[in-house]
């Protein structure tokens, strides 16, 4: 505290001079001891645990930047707060099991293409009307509407005829979703998905049809209009404000409303200082640091008790524009990636934020081997190597080696560049100067390959190895970097059909380890990131060993605030 | 003086019309458009190229530029100014919901900073080289060369997570509107105090206030009627712009401070490509200052009946 002395003088004159009323709240202590004879049942009906706060302090706060609107199928960005409100087909426990939702049960068709979808029957929109098949075979069908122009349309591409549906070259009646009775219906994808159960259930939610007719896109802006099917329903939106969700009074799933009440508390999309926010008091979980702010939270006291620390499902990697001279060579990428001393960025420059890697898929990921000695091989720090390869590729000690920009963006991965460009300025003799860039700008230099070197991440849309391995050589994909290769194509379409099983990983390492071998990137570390819950939120559902999981959907369900 | 009113008034539309033209064409050259990538994810998607010609169709932006710009300011013209890429909703909506709470901020702090940074320069005026003096230097000092997100982070640490006092952020219960107005003011202080205390300075060196004193006149009359209202003159062309910022806002108070105004949109907008948004934005701003500078060069007159506008009033 003493050296805010200074300031803090100037704020308690500011203060006098403003403020009159400023109440700390205050807990009523003389109620509490009547409350502990009584048992807490939330307005969802849970009987609460003993341990359990009454019921009006039953209220879970987060945080999250204001969307467009609440449409789940209808992402022209990107509809928002939907966490609390829409039940899918199945939920994602913490660990990567599926349990019953909307769905009681499910089947897959012994061509691994056809999986049918058994609805609750008895599941009702937040405004009584009953949740069935129609509405979710309209949801999928109007989420590849061409007239809808949906920018995440292509995520449901791999459904039979998807694609083509969407580009209005096929009816809608020859796309692969098929309803069977009131409260059955089928999704049938155009080769054998495994992984499909988790795709669908982390965008898909039904849309009330009955809503969408009446009142159009319009349904998704305004509460009144838009019911959920979840536990929680939409009760306000104040825009720029917060987002408050209250218990679906008609919701008769496995999941009901333990809180009273659900806030998103609206920040903006750059500059909201969470970490205080959270110290503050003003949410209470669910907030990602990472970075110096994880530094902070790892020395302190109390916000490391209420850390849960994980490696992120993230890979952060150098970009390098293959299309042209100099990463057109092998050899200098060879010579990018044995420059970088990964374990010294980690440990010294991001004070322990990240992990290194040498493979692409982040650590504790399906089929990921990153210990595997072969692939620490291709790309390990061997700076004298390094400076061999270079003089190889015809830029002895850096000479002859163009001046480039190594891009970041919206204020991402500074340090990190700066460290990196030190590293290879230090072991290679070249210089590339670091510029942080809005992502605008960032994307439009990469699709007209105006870009040459980047500091790059890829994080998981789904948990499969193919979501990091797919789009390497893929013209249409935005990190395009001009390298194409047979082998590699064919290792990715033989292993992305197939079950999950130790030979499916053994063909994506295969992959992983050309991607590597060859330095389409110079694969750098995985950040580490601590999610902060305070104390009181209690009943999240972790896995075995105490941690978040991955993709948990289940995480809140039975959460409650304790006394 | 009307005469003088409605020629600076259709300078104004001109200068409206010239800026219009200039951001119209800015906004559309910088690399990158509204629908090149998903934004609010994680990553980066490409979007589909029949579903980004699709989106480019409907908002009107296949078209070649000036049938964009023709578009775009006859519907202007007719108060229609287009629906926000980002939000999804008319413009004009957008503005109206966000302004109140940026003026209302902006008012507090400037009822708030105006006043004590001209009182304080006054008194550091009056006691040049004294304890008074020095210390409002140090204020002035130290809130003009400390940025103020810095200052509102602080407050935040200090108010919010370690005292517990006041909320981190939000806006509409009085108790969020502490803070930052109050960071909002105490930056307004610094230069207002600073600027004060120069012009008082020279003020009360003039002969003129040696001629009141010598009249005999309480020091409290030469310092008000004769010191304050000569050295008021340079105070006015400072605080024309210095309320149209205010009540435009700051990005930073209002990112830091969560509050939903119009203060970071302009920023946003053009980091988003929110083209609609990002013209209004400017617009009104220009409108604003323009409007400001002809109110300020009706006060000099006011202040001033030397320098009195077109002629008699």
């Amino acid at each position: 505290m003493k050296r805010f002395a200074p300031l803090f003088a100037l704020f308690a004159v500011l203060v006098m001079l403003t403020a009159a009323g400023c109440v700390a709240p205050a807990a009523p202590a003389s109620e509490m001891a009547e409350e502990e004879m009584m048992e807490v049942v939330s307005t969802g009906g849970v009987t609460l645990p003993d341990d359990a706060a009454p019921l009006d302090q039953q209220v879970f706060r987060s945080a999250g930047i204001e969307g467009k609107h609440f449409d789940t199928m209808r992402n022209e960005y990107e509809g928002f707060a939907y966490e609390a409100t829409i039940e899918q087909l199945a939920k994602m426990g913490p660990e990567g099991d599926w349990h019953p939702a909307a769905a009681d049960s499910w089947e897959l068709s012994d061509d691994g293409r056809t999986w049918t979808f058994h609805l609750r029957q008895d599941a009702k929109w937040s405004d009584g009307v009953p949740v069935t098949a129609d509405d979710w075979v309209y949801s999928f069908r109007r989420y590849l509407n061409p007239e809808m122009a949906n920018v995440y349309a292509w995520f449901l591409f791999d459904l039979e005829n998807g694609e083509a549906y969407n580009k209005g070259e096929v009816e809608v009646e020859e796309l692969g979703v098929k309803k069977i009775d009131d409260y059955t219906f089928s999704l049938t994808t155009k080769v054998p998905i495994p992984y499909y159960m988790f795709k669908i259930n982390w965008h898909a939610a039904p849309v009330p049809r009955h809503m969408v007719e009446e009142h159009g896109d319009d349904w998704a802006n305004d509460p009144a209009t838009a019911p959920s099917n979840g536990p929680y329903r939409i009760a306000e939106w104040n825009r720029g404000k917060n987002v408050i969700f209250t218990p679906n009074p008609h919701y008769t799933g496995p999941y009901p409303a333990t809180f009273e009440q659900r806030v998103q508390v609206i920040i903006p999309e750059v500059g909201a200082p969470l970490l205080q926010m959270y110290q503050a008091g003003d949410i209470d979980g669910g907030v990602g640091v990472t970075g110096d702010d994880l530094v902070q939270v790892l020395a302190d006291p109390q916000l490391s008790q209420e850390a849960y620390i994980s490696v992120m499902n993230r890979g952060v990697y150098i970009y390098m524009n293959q299309r042209t001279p100099p990463f057109d060579n092998i050899l200098v990428r060879q010579a990018f990636a044995h420059a970088v001393d990964r374990t010294s960025l980690c440990d010294s420059v991001m004070r322990g934020t990240c992990i290194p890697a040498h493979g692409f898929l982040p650590k504790d990921f399906p089929c990921e081997r990153n210990d595997d000695p072969e692939l620490i091989a291709f790309q390990n720090y061997d700076p004298e190597l390094a400076a061999d390869l270079m003089a190889q590729a015809g830029y002895p000690g850096g000479e002859g080696f163009p001046e480039l920009t190594i891009y970041t963006k919206e204020g991402e991965f500074i340090r990190e560049a700066e460290a990196i460009q030190r590293m290879l300025a230090d072991n290679l003799g070249v210089s590339l100067t670091p510029q942080n860039v809005e992502r605008a700008f960032y994307v439009d230099q990469m699709r007209n390959g105006e870009l040459k070197v980047a500091l790059n991440r890829w994080g998981a849309d789904f948990i499969d190895p193919s979501n990091f391995v797919d789009w390497w050589d893929d013209p249409a994909a935005s990190y395009f970097t001009g390298w194409t290769d047979e082998e590699y194509r064919n290792l990715i379409d033989t292993a992305r059909p197939m079950a999950m099983s130790t030979e499916r990983c053994d063909l994506y390492h295969d992959a992983l380890k050309i991607l590597a071998r060859d330095a389409i990137g110079v694969f750098v570390m995985n950040p580490v990131q601590a999610v902060l819950y305070k104390d009181y939120v209690s009943g999240l559902t972790l896995t075995d060993d105490g941690t978040l999981g991955v993709y948990n959907m289940m995480l809140l369900d039975s959460a409650y605030v304790k006394e | 003086m009307a005469r003088y009113v409605l020629g600076r008034f259709f300078g104004i539309i001109g200068v409206l019309f010239i800026v219009s033209i200039m951001i119209f064409l800015m906004i559309h050259s910088i690399p990158g458009g509204p629908f090149d990538a998903m934004p609010t994810t994680s990553e980066f998607r490409e979007i589909p190229e029949h579903i980004r010609e699709k989106l480019m169709a409907k908002y009107g932006l296949d078209k070649p530029l000036y049938v964009q710009y023709f578009r775009y300011m006859w519907a202007a013209l007719r108060g229609d100014f287009g629906i926000s890429f980002r939000y999804g909703e008319p413009v004009t909506d957008f503005i109206s919901r966000s302004w109140p709470a940026t003026a209302q901020l902006g008012l507090s702090a400037m009822a708030i900073g105006i006043p004590i940074g001209i009182g304080l320069g006054i008194l550091a005026a009056l006691r040049p080289n004294t304890w008074l003096d020095y210390l409002t230097n140090v204020v002035v000092i130290t809130t003009f060369v400390t940025p103020v997100f810095v200052i509102a982070i602080m407050s935040i640490i200090i108010f919010a997570v370690v005292l517990r006092w006041l909320p981190s952020g939000g806006w509409g219960e009085p108790n969020q509107w502490i803070l930052p107005t109050a960071v909002y003011a105490l930056g307004q202080i610094g230069g207002m105090a600073r600027f004060t205390r120069s012009s008082m300075v020279d003020a009360m060196q003039a002969e003129y206030v040696r001629t009141a004193r010598a009249k005999g006149l309480r020091e409290r009359a030469v310092v008000m009627r004769h010191a304050f209202r000569a050295a008021s003159l340079p105070l006015i062309t400072l605080l024309g712009p210095m309320v149209v910022n205010l009540l435009l806002g700051s990005f930073f108070i209002e990112a830091i401070f969560r509050i939903p105004g119009i203060g970071g949109q302009i920023t946003l907008a053009l980091y988003n490509r929110d083209y609609p948004v990002i013209m209004a934005l400017i617009l009104l701003w220009t409108f604003a200052i323009a409007i400001a500078y002809l109110v300020t060069d009706l006060l000099y007159g006011v202040v001033d009946p030397r320098i009195r506008v077109g002629g008699t009033m």
